[in-house]
Order: C-alpha cells, then sequence, then structure tokens
C-alpha cells in the first residue's frame, strides 16, 4: 500500500497529514485544516481574540464556553489529575483545582485568578480530533502529526505508520535516528531540547514544571510515549519529563510503552519499547 | 336509571382517575424538567468532562516495533 503526505504550517509548528490510499489526500487534509483553524480561534494563546483568551479575561465567575472550548478544557483537567499535577493547566498557580467545569451549564470558572493555559495538551487533543475528522471525510486509514504530535485513525498501511524518532520535529526524515512502526493510537515526544532560546539566560524552553514554575531541569531531556491516542501519549511524555527519575518506573506501570533520553544521552525503555539491534 | 347513574359514575370516576394519571404524569414530567433544570444552574464541578478521570492513560492497542523501511513522519519536541 503507498501512502501519500502532505506538510504545511499550523499551530505554530508544521502539521504533516499521510493517507493510507493518496486519493484521499485532499480530503483529508481538508479535514484537518478546518480542525486546526477551529481549535486556534478557540485555544490559542498567541491570538488576543482567542475563546480563551476572552474566558481568561472574565474574572470569577462561570462563563459559558463552545462545547469545543469546555472539551479542551476536561482534557487539560483531566491531564492534570492523571498526573498528579505534573502537567497543570494553570501551570501551578494557583493550581489546577481552581478551574471549575460545570457539565450542565456547560460553564467554566476560573478562581483565585486562575490562568487557563491549554499549551500543554491542545495540540495533542487537535491531532486526535484531526486524525478522526480526516477519516470521517475521507474513509481511508490517516495520519496526522502536530508538531510531532501524532494521531492516528482508521486502518494502518500493511507496513504500520513508519515515524522516525527524533528530540525535534523539525528536520528531514532521512536524519538518522530510530524508526518505529505503530498501527493505532498515538505518539508523542516532549523534549527540553526544542526551542531553546538565550535571551542572556540559560537554556530556556516551554516545558514548565508546576511545582517550581521553572522550566524543567530533570534528569530527562526528551521522552517519546506511544498511548492509546495522541493525548494520551503527550500527558504521559510531558508528565515523565517533570517527574523526573521515577518516571522510567510510572510508564512501565502504566503500561504505555517509552523511550527515555537522559540529560547525558544515554536512552531508556520501558513497557516494550522495541530494542535497537 | 340506576344503570345509567352506575355508567355515570364509574365515567365519573374514570374521568377522575385519568385526570390524577395525567396529572401526576406531568406533574412527574415537569419536576423532572426542573430537577434537570436545577441540576444545569448548579451544575455540579466536574474535574473532567471530556474523559472519565478513572479511565487513566490507555496504552496503545499494540506495542510499537522497530521498522526498516523509509519514515512517513517524524516525533520530536516543539
Amino acid at each position: 500500500m503507498t501512502t501519500s503526505g502532505v506538510e504545511f504550517p499550523a499551530l505554530g509548528g508544521t502539521a504533516r497529514v499521510v493517507v493510507a490510499l493518496p486519493s484521499r489526500l485532499d480530503l483529508a487534509v481538508t479535514a484537518v485544516r478546518h480542525v486546526v483553524a477551529t481549535i486556534d480561534a478557540t485555544c490559542s494563546h498567541f491570538r488576543s481574540d482567542s475563546e480563551v483568551a476572552v474566558l481568561n479575561a472574565s474574572g470569577d465567575r462561570p462563563i459559558v464556553v463552545s462545547p469545543l472550548l469546555f472539551a479542551a478544557a476536561g482534557a487539560a483537567l483531566r491531564a492534570a489529575q492523571l498526573t498528579d499535577g505534573a502537567v497543570d493547566p494553570t501551570l501551578g498557580a494557583p493550581g489546577w483545582a481552581a478551574v471549575e467545569l460545570s457539565r450542565g451549564a456547560r460553564t467554566i470558572r476560573l478562581r483565585e485568578g486562575a490562568q487557563l493555559d491549554l499549551g500543554a495538551t491542545a495540540k495533542s487533543f487537535a491531532a486526535d480530533l484531526a486524525a478522526a475528522a480526516a477519516l470521517r471525510a475521507g474513509g481511508a486509514g490517516v495520519l496526522v502529526s502536530l508538531g510531532g504530535d501524532i494521531a492516528t485513525a482508521g486502518e494502518a498501511p500493511a507496513d504500520g505508520w513508519i515515524a522516525l524518532v527524533a528530540e525535534d520535529h523539525r528536520g528531514s526524515l532521512r536524519d538518522g535516528g530510530p524508526r518505529i512502526s505503530f498501527r493505532s493510537g498515538g505518539l508523542a515526544t516532549s523534549s527540553t531540547t526544542a526551542r531553546v532560546w538565550t535571551d542572556g539566560e540559560p537554556r530556556q524552553h516551554r516545558v514548565l514544571d508546576p511545582g517550581t514554575g521553572d522550566t524543567v531541569r530533570g534528569c530527562w531531556r526528551t521522552v517519546t510515549v506511544a498511548a492509546s491516542s495522541c493525548l494520551d501519549a503527550n500527558i504521559a511524555a510531558t508528565a515523565a519529563l517533570v517527574k523526573g527519575a521515577p518516571a522510567a518506573a510510572w510508564l512501565a506501570t502504566l503500561g504505555l510503552p517509552a523511550r527515555l533520553v537522559a540529560v547525558d544521552g544515554q536512552v531508556w525503555l520501558a513497557a516494550g519499547w522495541p530494542v535497537a539491534a | 336509571m340506576i344503570t345509567r347513574h352506575l355508567l355515570l359514575r364509574r365515567a365519573t370516576a374514570l374521568a377522575v382517575a385519568g385526570s390524577t394519571a395525567l396529572g401526576a404524569l406531568v406533574y412527574l414530567q415537569l419536576s423532572g424538567g426542573v430537577v434537570a433544570f436545577a441540576a444545569g444552574l448548579l451544575g455540579p464541578s466536574v474535574a473532567s468532562p471530556a474523559t472519565d478521570p478513572t479511565s487513566g492513560l490507555q496504552p496503545p492497542g499494540q506495542t510499537p516495533v522497530l521498522a526498516t523501511g523509509p519514515p512517513i513522519v517524524r516525533t520530536g519536541g516543539s
């Protein structure tokens, strides 16, 4: 089976859409673009007119929000719950428990000055939505990568979806590195090596430790996780960076195949992640 | 006359019973609606409406395997 793919800018990074049936690529891409645009208008922190920006400016009162924002916020709070706050949509201050969601009224209330930051989960949440939408539109197996967070839907190609595992999603597919094949679910990587800037400061990246409010400075620099969805893979990968050394055992207990790269470059594998020959 | 009287009483009784049942049904529907409406207004605060928080992070259906073919996508930090 021959796959066909295309790339385009999305959510501050690169989107890649690959379909198992080349004739369905246009339908899949149209569906993915629509989801990406909707997510951007709803969850972006880089737009003052996004729905989450308006919510953050609304103060301490219940605000009726769109079903999409409600679901995205729910996904972010689920991440906080499942990681004991290692992935926190309030970035630790005042803490995710200050975000109240009311299912019946579809409202969100931000108490104690909380600000909702969906940056840790929105991209993987969007990738899952986009893959599902692309499958519905094209009727063929599809893979959607948003900035290296990968979701799949439908039937995989005969040899599976083959991914190059790197520390930065930007780069060539011809680069060296481990390659894995997977048939369903999602794959995500969190890394402290991507988006490094200096500004006279030490190496900075965007992965924050909610416990300190500072950038993560743990024992791992990159963690890649496979899970049943891109969202779950991303939650686990980001939490592992924050949790530090105990993360390898945590991932193994959860049965989440993972590849962890220590700061010194040593590679650790968990829960059946394939061992390179 | 007696027969007509009995029929009238039975009809009246049936009407009363029917209206009572209908009234009860309406009451139940209304009260249920009010309860539902109140629940919607009060809305118990929930942590995660999108997914059951107790479901945990879910492993993939199949564990990834090493591949030898050309990659079609690249995962990495962003």
